[in-house]
């Protein structure tokens, strides 16, 4: 037998990653929409920026002579209460959502992993301080906290990224603290030590690249999570403020006429759902890629 | 037993203190100044400064905080800025309405979600599976107020089969009593008001319950997935038991402590659900109440209500750890001795 029969092929973690994914169908589906879901937003945003419009109507002004088509040829999802084309409205409304969701993650994934990190690695009296301030924001359902936060702050968009992203700071907080403690537990950090590494080289050479994972699958369902905490707090009246579309204040300005226009809120729901279910699934299938014990049977 | 018990009520207490003050705290270092929204931009100096004086605004922040849970723990909630009204008597006549709800859907979804996380267990991979996981997974990715708008269209719109909202035709309202309305008909003997308080119920019921119901049907499915993988399923099976003893006497018993710590959990967060479903449904609860309270800055109602669902829900976790520890030997002897 020569060397070259029982080499392996050397499979890089990533690589596996993306096979895995690559195999299941529906994690698959989700990303190719969710990136949609990106560059949908993106082109708007340059585009909207730049003065151009490329949505079939303009998605903020509309004319009362038009207000409550049903879905037709013109109006693909009808037009609202104000003339407004819903289509071009649950598209615009894409941008909101997904940057109020990618914005609060990232808030919440920033303070929290910092947080949960320094804790786990350090320990003692500052993890026992960090951790005893995570218990108390999570002792308080999360949508109600972020609702009291905007009760604070008042209404608007930012306000609801910072409040949506504060109270999700505990999730990653522990993450990362689990993950860092059974990291710094393994033989090969104390041989590093023993080496002569510093904390910092440590923590970003070993314990770094080995909290990724769980980090970036918790992201993901944050996303989705985020998505549908925004549109709850638009729901509200607590969110983006008029004219400006998002899909929960759609639902909310659409409940007046829940009998007499039902098309009203069909579609931004739907829009919701869709989006939250594509993370959901892409998350799902994420978190099987990168950590096979806990697939699915 | 009573040695964890009384360790872990205890434990509550700081937590308990820790979130009043950061209840306290959001409320008084986020806000802009109470005056001015209660007596508008345009008020003259002495006036905000007179009703800041009556409402006790001009003590330290630390006496005010220490005054407020003073009054907290005598029952004593303040009063709302606007109605002026005592927060206690708002709350506690909202508060019926709102256990009433969640009792009522954490009961649907436990029953449903259980019932079919067996099935989709037992018949694994089958279409019934597959469905029944397809629904849960959509129905976790559903905003709640979407499902309860649908249902509204459907089962009130098209088929006119239970009103919209409300929570009783007001003629059929009983009068004095509990405030939970189908105790109080039940107890008069007044079967028409009741089923007329459960046609309005249902829907807002369901709806509360999709997301818990998605929740407890997912971990029944994986937790009987591991029970049945067992060997001493293979032994009950083998000796020739009956499929229904052995997944009801065997494999049920022992999926069922995580079952029920998810129940329980979830019976926290319906509390909060419950802002959306009742401001869909119009049901008169805390949950519409605190929506209509925080649209106009109402902070007293708002810190009130903060408190006493933060309360149900750690209580909640609580009696979950509890349970938990009642039915499973392995738990108390491990907890008692750390």
């Amino acid at each position: 037998m020569t060397d070259s029969a029982i080499a392996v092929k050397r499979s890089s973690k990533w690589g596996d990653m993306w096979a895995s994914i690559y195999a299941n169908k529906a994690a698959l589906c989700s990303l190719i929409f969710i990136l949609l879901l990106v560059a949908t937003a993106i082109v708007l945003a340059l585009t909207q920026a730049m003065g151009l419009q490329i949505l079939p109507y303009d998605p903020n002004t509309g004319s009362m002579d038009e207000a409550f088509i049903a879905p037709c040829a013109e109006h693909w999802f009808g037009t609202d209460q104000l003339g407004r084309d819903i289509f071009s409205r649950v598209i615009d409304g894409t941008k909101i959502s997904l940057s109020v969701g990618v914005a609060a993650v990232s808030i919440a994934l920033i303070t929290g992993t910092l947080l949960g990190a320094i804790g786990g690695f350090f320990g003692g009296k500052l993890d026992n301080l960090i951790m005893r301030a995570m218990d108390v924001i999570l002792s308080v359902p999360s949508i109600l906290l972020a609702i009291t936060f905007m009760a604070a702050m008042g209404r608007g968009l930012d306000k609801a990224v910072l409040a949506i992203g504060l109270v999700s700071i505990p999730e990653y907080a522990r993450i990362a603290r689990s993950c860092v403690m059974a990291v710094k537990a393994n033989d090969y950090i104390q041989a590093a030590r023993v080496t002569g590494d510093s904390n910092l080289r440590i923590i970003l050479k070993h314990i770094v690249p080995n909290i990724t994972s769980p980090i970036v699958v918790r992201a993901t369902l944050g996303i989705s999570a985020a998505v549908l905490d925004t549109a709850a707090l638009g729901f509200l009246g607590l969110g983006v403020q008029p004219p400006f579309a998002e899909w929960g204040d759609m639902l909310a300005r659409s409940r007046s006429f829940i009998f007499s226009a039902p098309y009203t809120l069909i579609f931004p729901g739907l829009a919701i759902t869709v989006t939250v279910l594509a993370f959901n699934l892409f998350g799902d299938g994420l978190r099987d890629a990168l950590d096979p014990r806990s697939r699915r049977r | 037993m009573l040695l964890y018990f009384i360790k872990r009520v205890l434990m509550l207490i700081p937590v308990l203190f820790f979130v009043s003050v950061l209840v306290f705290l959001i409320m008084r270092v986020f806000s802009p100044d109470p005056a001015t929204i209660v007596l508008g931009q345009h008020t003259t100096l002495e006036k905000a400064n007179a009703w800041r004086e009556q409402m006790g605004l001009n003590e330290p922040i630390i006496q005010q905080y220490l005054d407020y849970m003073y009054n907290v723990l005598h029952g004593d909630f303040g009063v709302s800025y606007f109605t002026n009204t005592p927060v206690t008597t708002e709350l506690l006549s909202r508060l019926p309405a709102t256990i009433e709800l969640s009792v009522i859907a954490i009961i649907i979804a436990s029953i449903v979600g259980v019932f079919f996380g067996i099935i989709s267990a037992v018949k694994k991979n089958s279409l019934i599976d597959n469905f029944t996981m397809t629904t849960a997974l959509i129905g976790v990715s559903m905003p709640v107020f979407w499902l309860g708008m649908l249902l509204i269209i459907l089962f009130s719109g098209y088929l006119h089969l239970v009103p919209s909202g409300g929570r009783i035709d007001a003629l059929m309202r009983p009068l004095g009593g509990t405030g939970f309305y189908f105790y109080d008909t039940l107890v008069i003997g007044d079967y028409e008001a009741f089923f007329n308080a459960l046609q309005h119920a249902i829907l807002p019921a369901i709806t509360l319950a999709g997301y818990s119901m998605a929740i407890i049907t997912r971990m029944t499915r994986s937790s009987m997935l591991d029970v049945l993988h067992q060997d001493y399923i293979r032994t009950a099976k083998a000796k020739g038991l009956s499929s229904y003893r052995v997944i009801f006497k065997h494999a049920f018993r022992n999926a069922l402590l995580p079952i029920i710590t998810v129940i329980g959990l979830q019976f926290g967060s319906l509390l909060s659900g419950a802002v959306l479903t009742e401001t869909v449904f119009a049901w008169p609860g805390i949950g519409a109440y605190s929506v209509q309270c925080i649209l106009r800055s109402d902070f007293p109602v708002i810190q009130g209500v903060v408190l006493i669902v933060a309360f149900i829900f750690v209580m909640m976790n609580l009696l979950v750890d509890l349970l938990y520890a009642a039915l499973d030997p392995r738990v108390k002897y491990a907890q008692e001795s750390a």
